[in-house]
């Protein structure tokens, strides 16, 4: 008789034979991002406990993030205390052209990475005092797909469309829209050359994300930047009195 | 195109599950995987079985379960699949709904002998 088990089974080698044991069903319900979510919850209390507005702004690359950074600070830098991550795969060109516009701005390169993670942002906070800001923008790798699925710790994801990419691509990526807070569509001094209007922009955005707020802007006119602004100066005043909504 | 790098992670977590579990292999791996959620799951197949490798997953099974994206009209309240009817209630033509489905990425379970 088999010794483990008891069953009358005999083999050659004595009384022991193999025991083929059936697979073992088991219930994980892990989320598969959550060491980056917890990071990423991390950085919020710090935002939370320093009162530091930090909006994560994503698009394509070539969209204009970095010409409406440049702008924006240039517009804002004398009312409030503003700090740059950049993301990029390559390069500091990015972060050389926010050095020149006179705050603190720190270059990440990512190498292969398509997208910035709680991590990366964890590390590059050591860089600023962010009690002394007020205002902390993280420019995303240039992307529509993949930055869309990271939590940063951000208090708003901002997704910026461009005029030339096509007043289509909500429909065709929907995800980063659907996980946004606002969109901005910029570079609209281009929509008469390309025979577009810029509701077609936004009945587009609405459909994948019905409430989101939008705007139209372009860095290069100044046209639409006022609205900008003031979305910014109104996030950054309720930062400090703790009213902004969580974003999730 | 983060695939690799999620599987890693899809790895090391049920590594440490296994660890912690004194279970010495797993021969399946359940996931879903929604439909907006940036991730193709055909390349989560193609890096299984590089990330798997000297693991106590090598040669488990990958059972992927797309997540359809799913809403719900706001308007009359019926549940449909966001992409197939761009966006819009079949129903009653509503445009207004609350997502339902469609950004998971979970590790579901295991098999494990």
């Amino acid at each position: 008789m088999c010794e483990t088990c008891g069953c009358g089974v005999n083999n050659p080698n004595g009384f022991l034979h193999e025991h083929e044991s059936e697979p073992k069903r088991v219930e994980l319900e892990e989320k598969v991002l959550r060491h980056n979510d917890r990071l990423a919850e991390r950085n919020r209390g710090i935002f939370e406990a320093t009162q530091v507005l930090v909006v994560n702004l994503v698009s394509s690359p070539g969209a204009g993030k970095t010409t409406l950074l440049e702008t924006t600070i240039r517009a804002l830098k004398g009312e409030m205390a503003i700090g740059v991550i950049e993301g990029d795969q390559q390069t500091d060109r990015d972060a050389k052209r926010i050095e020149a516009t006179g705050v603190n701005v720190l270059q990440i390169n990512t190498i292969d990475a398509c997208h910035l993670d709680a991590h990366m942002i964890k590390h590059a906070l050591d860089h600023f005092s962010l009690p002394e800001l007020d205002l902390l923008f993280i420019e995303n790798v240039g992307n529509l797909i993949c930055p869309g699925a990271f939590d940063l710790g951000e208090d708003f994801r901002v997704v910026v469309l461009s005029a030339p990419e096509g007043e289509d691509k909500p429909l065709k990526y929907p995800g980063v829209f659907i996980g946004s807070h606002l969109v901005l569509v910029s570079k609209v001094d281009l929509l008469r050359i390309l025979e577009l209007e810029v509701n077609q922009f936004f009945t587009n955005v609405k459909k994948v994300h019905p409430h989101v707020p939008c705007l139209s802007l372009s860095a290069k006119t100044g046209e639409g930047m006022e609205g900008w602004y003031a979305w910014l100066r109104d996030k950054v005043k309720a930062k400090k009195k703790n009213l902004n909504q969580p974003p999730r | 195109m983060h695939e690799l790098g999620l599987m890693q992670n899809i790895v090391d977590t049920v590594q440490d599950y296994a660890r912690k579990s004194n279970v010495h292999k797993v021969v399946k791996v359940m996931l879903e995987v929604g439909q907006v959620s940036g991730v193709v799951p055909e390349s989560l197949e193609f890096c299984f079985e590089v990330c798997t490798k000297q693991t106590a997953l090598e040669g488990a099974v990958l059972e992927i379960e797309k997540i359809a994206a799913v809403g719900k009209c706001k308007t009359c309240g019926e549940g449909f699949d966001l992409l197939t009817h761009s966006f819009s209630c079949p129903k009653c033509g509503g445009a207004d709904w609350e997502m339902i489905s469609g950004r998971e990425l979970i590790i579901k379970g295991l098999e494990v002998v």
